[in-house]
């Protein structure tokens, strides 16, 4: 699936490199180009794998899909995005046949400001991203739950070619990041938690991946939040985008966990004025 | 400058579709025979909680079940030296599970052996409890699995409360419902025999409705790191149920060889309470928490990744005897011995 992805990236970039004569880099500004509304529903292929050297070096893979929901309103000099992204799917070791599941829903919001006709920057907040792995067989450790409100550094360049194929690209970076692991190096419980020798049955708060009180503050070299992202218009009501999204914890030293998810959406304008 | 933004747009472009989590994992992990027996051991010597107080030389085993293992050994026989190591931890949450072409493995302790029987179902069903005179039973008795409570016929003064299994939910409802039953007598038998463990959540809870204040019962020691030391304690202070209907009479705890896991959880928080007798025979033990997961060849794997030290600095892993032993005849079809000596302690 992954490889169809890049083919189908390749695909494109080939096209643009074969009609490099042709290419024309214009610099419409952005204000002219996006004063607009959009209210978008979008649905698409996703790609997902995951380790956790905490327990093992195996890397799980899979295939599964994302919806998304979402409104992008840009004016003079500002764009803002809101949305919901859910991602779900299946994914399996290489080398013996047990499945996992995944889902990840997220609520963000991005407020970018234009600083020249071609780039804006501004931040990106994850409000909430919620990823729950299970993980079929297994006993105590059979979940797996990670949920982070992180805010981000955010860039977006846009590219009008040969004066009318727009792409957007994009790139987030986390700077700080508020978030619960719900497993430790060896234990079903946040690493913080056992570290600072707080564990406790009675108090639900430390197995609820909405227990706030035990989560922590996170800078990027702990908790790093990547996202890249291309997004190409194919007419007024229909685009296409590619997105990347890696996590990676390494609130144990040295036993890191690293998500990576790639999407392919299709995303419908129900609204675009 | 067109040349410029050109070339830009191709290295974005690149960047954009060439990004992967790769550059950020670790090296898959490999599945030939030494790399599988490596994991396991890499596994128990940093996860496993208990090596010092089980007295299990890691090293040593590492040093003479590796040097037998090459390319050439079998499945089977890979299978068999990993499970050497985890028959040696002596520890019934650790356990090892392989399928091979031919054969599988299941490795692990077994918490009776070498201990007598101290409970049987048909004679507790037949001749102590009834329908009649308990909740909680069904139409077939002795298989329940949910909390069973009431009154002695023998004695209406002493309560009964049975708990075969930690693993159930319980609701709050359902534990005052049966605290309000018994709350009015003078002692309750507190029957966990045989009760293997579930959710350490319920047992601490339940453990709680005896409590008339904040009671220190010990700590959990963590595995928090890979090294050998790397341990943080988690003292246990177990605050007493948000209840009126908690109860403060004598206590009596039916122990047998099958209190294990969250049931010595129930144990050890219940243990500093000066009400509370203990009578039975020495529990299992199993004081840690379980993680478990796959090699990478999909053989799976738990560990005990904690132990519980209790108030007394006691390490609980291999069971601790009761206050009071008593013998419980197998050859009786009638007499319950145990209980019977619960009901003369209350009497």
């Amino acid at each position: 699936m992954k490889k169809s992805l890049i083919l189908l990236a390749g695909i494109v970039f080939s096209h643009l490199l074969c009609s490099q004569t042709d290419v024309r880099v214009t610099s419409n500004s952005l204000t002219s180009l996006e004063s607009n509304t959009r209210f978008y529903l979008g649905a698409g292929p996703a790609i997902a794998s995951f380790q956790d050297v905490k327990f093992s070096n195996v890397v799980l893979n899979g295939t599964g899909a994302i919806i998304t929901l979402g409104r992008t309103k840009s004016a003079a000099n500002k764009y803002v995005n809101w949305g919901v992204d859910v991602q779900f799917g299946g994914m399996k070791p290489e080398h013996f046949n047990t499945k996992a599941t995944l889902i990840n829903p997220q609520i963000f919001y991005t407020h970018l400001r234009n600083i020249n006709d071609n780039l804006r920057i501004g931040v990106r907040w994850d409000i909430m991203d919620v990823y729950f792995r299970n993980w079929t067989g297994l006993g105590n450790n059979e979940r797996y739950d990670l949920e982070a409100s992180t805010l981000n550094a955010a860039v977006q360049y846009q590219l009008v070619l040969k004066g009318q194929h727009r792409f957007h690209l994009g790139l987030s970076v986390g700077l700080l990041s508020f978030n619960r692991e719900g497993t430790g190096f060896a234990f079903s419980g946040p690493q913080n938690v056992l570290e600072d020798g707080d564990f406790n049955y009675q108090d639900e708060a430390q197995s609820s991946p909405f227990g706030f009180k035990y989560y922590e503050l996170e800078t990027l070299n702990e908790y790093l939040n990547l996202r890249t992202s291309i997004a190409y218009d194919l007419s007024k009501r229909f685009s296409l985008k590619y997105s990347w999204h890696l996590r990676h914890s390494t609130e144990v030293k040295d036993y890191a966990l690293t998500t990576g998810q790639h999407t392919l959406s299709v995303q419908f304008n129900l609204i675009n004025r | 400058m067109f040349n410029l933004k050109y070339h830009l747009i191709l290295i974005i472009g690149f960047l954009f579709f060439t990004s992967c989590e790769k550059v950020f994992q670790a090296p898959q992990a490999e599945t030939d025979n030494l790399s599988i027996f490596d994991e396991y051991v890499k596994l128990v010597r940093e996860k496993y909680a208990m090596l010092e107080f089980k007295g299990v030389d890691i090293k040593l085993l590492d040093d003479s079940l590796r040097a037998t293992i090459n390319a050439t050994t079998s499945d089977n026989e890979l299978a068999a030296k990993i499970a050497t190591i985890t028959n040696r931890l002596r520890d019934g949450h650790s356990s090892f599970f392989a399928i091979t072409a031919d054969s599988f493995f299941f490795s692990s302790f077994d918490l009776y052996e070498g201990y007598p029987i101290a409970f049987d179902s048909t004679i507790l069903y037949s001749h102590y409890i009834t329908p009649a005179n308990m909740e909680g039973l069904e139409s077939s008795p002795g298989m329940e699995d949910r909390l069973t409570y009431g009154k002695l016929t023998q004695d209406h003064q002493i309560g009964y409360f049975r708990l075969p299994s930690f693993n159930v939910e319980i609701s709050s409802e359902e534990l005052e419902t049966a605290f309000i039953t018994i709350k009015d007598t003078k002692g309750l038998i507190l029957d966990v025999r045989g009760n293997g463990g579930g959710d350490p959540a319920l047992a601490t809870t339940l453990a709680s409705y005896f409590m008339s204040e904040t009671t220190y019962t010990g700590f959990e020691r963590f595995k928090t790191g890979p090294g050998s030391n790397d341990f943080t304690d988690s003292p246990s202070h177990v605050e007493p149920a948000d209840s009126e209907n908690k109860y403060t009479n004598p206590v009596v705890v039916l122990t047998d060889r099958g209190v294990y896991s969250a049931t010595t959880t129930l144990a050890y928080n219940l243990d500093p309470l000066p009400q509370v007798t203990f009578i039975g025979q020495r529990t299992g033990g199993g004081s840690g928490s379980v993680a478990d997961g796959y090699l990478a060849n999909g053989w799976q794997w738990s560990l005990s990744t904690s132990e519980f030290i209790d108030y007394q600095d006691r390490h609980l892993d291999d069971g601790v005897d009761p206050d009071i032993l008593v013998d419980f005849n197998p050859e009786s079809t009638t007499k319950d011995e145990i209980l019977e000596r619960a009901i003369l302690e209350l009497q």
